[in-house]
Order: C-alpha cells, then sequence, then structure tokens
C-alpha cells in the first residue's frame, strides 16, 4: 500500500484527526451507556458498573497485546491459540502435576513468550507477512491444543488461583485492579521508554527507523512476544474466572483484541493509537454485547455485530481523516 | 512480469515439477501403508474430498495471484451448506436452494470486495472479519445447531456420477477450466496479473483497480459458495462449523503449488496439485486410524512448514521482487 505510506509521511503530529478520533470514541461510549442504562435501569449502579469493568478487563488485557503488535504494523491473528494452549497448558500443570499456581502461572507465560517468539521470528526472519505468519501459527497452535488435551475440560483450581478472577481486595474486583496495573504499565512503556517510541516510529515509517538505526527486527519480535504473553496472561484469569479450561476456549480473542484495538482509534497504517483508545474500544464492545443481551439478541449473532462495528469504525477513521484534512488545510 | 531466477534449483523448487512430484511419492507410500487406500471406493472418495478444496483452492490462486487474499471461504462453505438448508425448510425446491446457497456467498464476497476496494482497507482485516461475521450469521439463522438436509436430488450432488465418474469431479473441472480461460485467454487475466504485481503501475495504466478487486472477491465467494453446496450434499446437512480451516488449507495449496504469497504470480496447476497433496494426506492419514483432530493437527503442522520453506524459497529465488 504505498499509498498510505505516503499518507503517514506526510500526516500532521497534532492534532484535528486524534481529536476527531478521541471525541467520536467518547461520544460513542457515551451513546452506548445511554442505551444501556435505558434498558436496563438498574444498569448504573456501582455494582453493576464493577461487574461491566470486571468483564472488559480481559478484553482490555488482550486488546493492550494487539495494540502494540498493530502500532508496529504487524497483527497477531494468532491469540486464539495462545490462549487455548497456554491456559490448557496452566491448567493441567496445576490440577495433574499438582504444581502451586505461582509457579503454574509464570510456566504458562513463559511457554506464551516461547509461542510469541516462534511468530515473531517467521515474520522478521522468513518474511511470511504477519497475518499469513500468525494466521499459520493460529492453526499450529490449535492443533498442539488438541494433541495436549484431546477434548477434556479442567476445572476445581486451587482457591489462591481463582481469587485472581473472582476475589475483592478492598471491596473492588481484583481483576479490575491487575488491569489496571497492566494500563499503568503500558501507558509507561509506550509513552516513556525508547522502547515505546521506537514501536510508534517503526508502525509510523519503517524505512527512516531502519536508516536511524533501530533494530526493527529485535523491536518486531519482542513485539510479538508481548502480544503472545498478554494473550497468555488474559486467558489465565478469563480461566481463574470461570474456573474451567477446555481446548477450544480461547476462540474469539483474536477478533476481540482486534475489535478492542481498532474500535479505540488504533490504525492498521501503523504508528497512531493509544492504550486509552484501546480501553474504551473494550468498553464499547462490551457494552454492544450487554445491549443485545437485554435486546434478547441470541450470543450467536455477537461475531457478526461486532464486525460490524469495527467496519463501522475504520471507515469511520477513513472519513475522520479526510474531514480533518480539510480543517487543516 | 518476467522473472529472472539466478539459481536454477531454487526456480524447480515449489513450482509444478516438484509439488508433481511430492504427490507422486505421498500416493505411493499411503498405498505401502495405509490399508485400503489404493482401493477403487477410495479413489472416488479421493476425488469427492478433493473437490472442494481444489475448487477454493483455485479461487485463492485468483484472489492471491491480485494481492489480496480471501480469509472467510471457510465460513463461507459453512453459510453456503445452511442457506441451502434453511431454503429447503422453507418449502423451495433443491435447485432454488442451490442457487440461494451459492448467491448469499457471493453477496459476502460483494461486501468484501467493495469495503476492500472502496474503504482502502487492507484485504485480510476484511476477510478475517467476514470469517467471523460469516460464521455468525451461519450460526444464528440454524441457532447453533445444524440443518438436517433431507433432499434426494440434493445428495445426488455428491452421490450421482456421469460417465463413471463422480459429479463433483465435472463441478471441479468446470470451474478449473472456467479460471483457467479467466487468467490466461481474457483481458480480465492479464489485469489482475498486473494488478498484483505492481498496482500503481496498473492503476496509471488505466486499469480500474476497484473493480477488479471486487470482481476478484465476487469469484472468490462464488466459488466458495459452489465448495459449499458440494460439501454440505457429502453430508447431508447444513452446519455452520463446516469448512472450518479450509481457508488456510487453501491459501497452503497455493503457496506451496509455486504461488508467493506476495501475489503477482500464480499457477493453476499448482494450486490444484498442493490441494490434492492435502486431500491425500488427510485422506491417507484417516485410513491409518487416527482420530481427525491428530489428522488436522497433523496436516496443520506440516503445511505450516511447507509454507515457511515455499516462502523463503521465493525469497531466495526471486530477486529483484519484494
Amino acid at each position: 500500500m504505498g499509498k498510505s505510506e505516503l499518507i503517514s509521511l506526510t500526516r500532521p503530529r497534532f492534532t484535528w484527526v486524534r481529536f476527531l478520533t478521541a471525541i467520536s470514541r467518547l461520544v460513542v461510549l457515551f451513546i452506548m451507556v445511554v442505551v444501556v442504562s435505558i434498558l436496563n435501569p438498574t444498569f448504573l449502579t456501582t455494582g453493576n458498573i464493577l461487574n461491566v469493568l470486571r468483564q472488559a478487563a480481559p478484553i482490555f488485557i488482550i486488546g493492550v497485546g494487539q495494540t502494540i503488535v498493530i502500532l508496529a504494523r504487524g497483527i497477531d491473528l494468532s491469540m486464539d491459540s495462545i490462549a487455548s494452549l497456554t491456559s490448557v497448558v496452566t491448567a493441567t500443570l496445576m490440577i495433574d502435576n499438582m504444581i502451586p499456581f505461582y509457579l503454574a502461572i509464570p510456566m504458562g507465560l513463559a511457554l506464551g513468550a516461547l509461542l510469541g517468539l516462534f511468530n515473531g521470528l517467521i515474520i522478521t526472519k522468513i518474511k511470511l507477512p504477519p497475518f499469513v505468519a500468525t494466521f499459520g501459527t493460529w492453526l499450529l497452535y490449535k492443533g498442539l491444543t488438541v494433541l495436549w488435551i484431546d477434548g477434556r475440560v479442567i476445572s476445581g483450581f486451587s482457591k489462591g488461583f481463582t481469587f485472581m478472577g473472582t476475589g475483592r481486595l478492598f471491596g473492588i474486583p481484583m481483576i479490575i485492579i491487575i488491569a489496571i496495573l497492566v494500563y499503568i504499565f503500558f501507558r509507561i512503556l509506550l509513552k516513556q521508554t525508547t522502547f515505546g517510541r521506537k514501536i510508534y516510529s517503526i508502525g509510523a515509517n519503517p524505512e527512516a527507523s531502519r536508516v536511524s538505526g533501530i533494530k526493527i527486527d529485535r523491536i518486531l519480535i519482542i513485539a510479538f512476544i508481548i502480544s503472545a504473553l498478554m494473550a497468555t496472561f488474559g486467558s489465565q484469569l478469563y480461566i481463574a474466572r470461570i474456573d474451567s479450561a477446555k481446548s477450544d476456549f480461547g476462540e474469539g480473542f483474536a477478533l476481540d483484541a482486534i475489535a478492542a484495538a481498532l474500535i479505540g482509534g488504533t490504525s492498521f497504517d501503523g504508528g497512531v493509537g493509544t492504550i486509552e483508545g484501546t480501553l474504551i474500544g473494550a468498553l464499547i464492545i462490551l457494552l454492544l454485547r450487554n445491549a443485545m443481551n437485554l435486546l434478547g439478541i441470541s450470543p450467536y449473532w455477537q461475531g457478526l455485530a461486532t464486525g460490524i462495528t469495527i467496519i463501522i469504525a475504520v471507515l469511520g477513521d477513513t472519513y475522520l481523516k479526510k474531514i480533518a484534512k480539510r480543517y487543516e488545510s | 512480469m518476467q522473472i529472472t531466477t539466478r539459481n536454477k534449483f531454487l526456480r524447480q523448487l515449489g513450482t509444478v515439477p516438484s509439488i508433481g512430484w511430492i504427490l507422486s511419492g505421498l500416493l505411493v507410500l499411503f498405498i505401502v501403508i495405509a490399508p485400503h487406500f489404493g482401493s477403487v471406493d477410495n479413489f472416488f472418495n479421493l476425488i469427492r474430498q478433493g473437490a472442494v478444496l481444489v475448487i477454493v483452492a483455485s479461487g485463492m490462486m485468483v484472489t492471491i495471484t491480485s494481492g489480496g487474499i480471501d480469509l472467510a471461504v471457510g465460513s463461507l462453505i459453512g453459510l453456503a451448506g445452511v442457506t441451502v438448508g434453511y431454503t429447503l425448510r422453507q418449502g423451495y425446491p433443491w435447485p432454488m436452494a442451490v442457487i440461494a446457497g451459492i448467491l448469499v456467498s457471493s453477496l459476502a464476497g460483494l461486501v468484501s470486495g467493495l469495503i476492500i476496494a472502496k474503504g482502502r482497507i487492507f484485504p485480510f482485516v476484511v476477510t478475517f472479519g467476514m470469517l467471523f461475521m460469516a460464521r455468525s450469521t451461519s450460526l444464528g439463522l440454524v441457532q447453533g445447531g445444524s440443518i438436517h438436509i433431507e433432499s434426494d436430488p440434493f445428495a445426488l450432488i455428491n452421490e450421482g456420477s456421469f460417465l463413471f465418474l463422480p459429479i463433483p469431479f465435472w463441478i471441479t473441472l468446470f470451474v478449473v477450466l472456467i479460471i483457467l480461460l479467466l487468467m490466461k485467454r481474457t483481458v480480465f487475466g492479464r489485469y489482475i496479473f498486473s494488478i498484483g504485481s505492481d498496482p500503481v503501475g496498473a492503476s496509471w495504466m488505466g486499469i480500474n483497480l476497484d473493480l477488479y478487486r471486487i470482481i476478484v472477491y465476487i469469484l472468490s465467494g462464488t466459488l466458495a459458495g459452489i465448495a459449499g453446496v458440494v460439501l454440505s450434499s457429502r453430508v447431508s446437512t447444513g452446519n455452520a462449523l463446516l469448512g472450518q480451516g479450509t481457508e488456510f488449507f487453501a491459501i497452503a495449496a497455493v503457496v506451496i503449488g509455486g504461488t508467493p504469497i506476495t501475489g503477482g504470480r500464480g499457477s493453476l496447476a499448482g494450486a490444484i496439485l498442493g490441494a490434492l497433496v492435502i486431500t491425500v494426506l488427510q485422506n491417507g492419514l484417516t485410513l491409518l486410524g487416527l482420530s481427525s483432530e491428530k489428522v488436522s493437527a497433523i496436516v496443520g503442522v506440516t503445511l505450516m512448514l511447507g509454507v515457511i520453506f515455499a516462502q523463503s524459497v521465493y525469497r531466495g529465488g526471486f530477486r529483484g521482487k519484494k
């Protein structure tokens, strides 16, 4: 896409684009909140809001991983299978091998990092386009999951593990506290470190980044490892909440993560997007599902609704860019 | 469009001759080690199983040659089957149901194509979204279950024979010939090659990029619809999950058959042979007594390695083109 490269080269540092993008998201979020609270009068109670945030937390966490990859002009379609494989392995380590949860979680994360490393290596060394490579590893990891567990459903985790998903600290659900910590960590990583700057720079202009001495391959590999780690961590939180794990449980993770990132204003052209946007994206997806449930629409239509929302968001951004240009010229 | 290679050995690898050798090798191997693999019944079985993938891979080859990709074909197969079942249940005759099934998939292809061409969004994003949208639509239509198709003439699409060969064979032959004519004998084919190898140049030449891109995705959707009709006729059910994963097998067939994933070049014969290699692998492993999950896991791993190998050969082999 030579044209889009040109656009990102000439894209102004600030302003109308970012301003309109941010405002449009907040407006949509506000409308969703109004719609859902009309459908469900008890929606705006503290308990219910905490509940919504609790459900949005895993989507936000995996969305953050996807955001970082998309910022660097990549995409990680293998998140579904990474989530399934690592959560199933974490679960079997705890239940079958009696490994305590505080060791099983890092072991699961280590496996996730390895899967992400493999993704990154195929993409940077073999030069397969990210979507082909991760689409392939999606099937590859899915196959490994099936070979590992073969249709079993694992449950009965220890109290300590399920505390991550269902417990409360000072009355606030643990999972929300974890999401806040994830937010703070990645906010600092993206805005305050050279790694973050490099991610944005690679996305905005890979050629210039290469010429200015950024080791693109290394940064990309780290980005894919982060994305795999977030898929792993998000899925561990998820199985801790529902107290069960099975081989196909991660299905839809990648779409949710991509949806959160794109609805939150992250651009596929690379270099544009924020963690805050992804948070708003995750909330919009969740409120949409909430509204569908309240309207009595079968969950089978969720995929269609998510897809249409993504398309509206991305097409809307193209339109916003045009408007913003008019303002600037 | 002429691509010169430095290394003759690399040029030979991953192209028609070598994929043909792999196919022959696999056939011999399975005839020796897999019971009943070489029987006449299994030969017809192979044709019926292979038809679906060959049809989809032919469409995928056109899409990839044009510089695009269609990840939605697997769920469009499911959508077509579900639509056939749904339409039959509403009491329409079977030819109507078949046409409806194919048209729904073409329509999904049109939607993908419009968004890709007019919205200027990467094909893999749009079609990845379409993958889930189509599956969600199928699941919504049948409420998560599947529809049993009770129509004898419809089942004949799979079971029937013409001139001693199964009808799916003739459908596949028809599809392949149409694509061969399109790509080799028409302006459409020429344009697809040039759009794939140099879109900016093609647009300077006055080629209507948007129009041809949209046609490519309609074609890909239509072929997935035809494959869906054949597949649902074989299992006598419309099931939303039917065809899951076919998109990857089709891409793999195209890439190991000599078409680089970056487009601009394409081999229809290679794609067909690639699809046959995958079919033979699936069929042979099943006859060895492995469970279907294990078969798809093993085939998936093998193909991923095959695609990685083929793509690195193209990179090493075709200097001067990214």
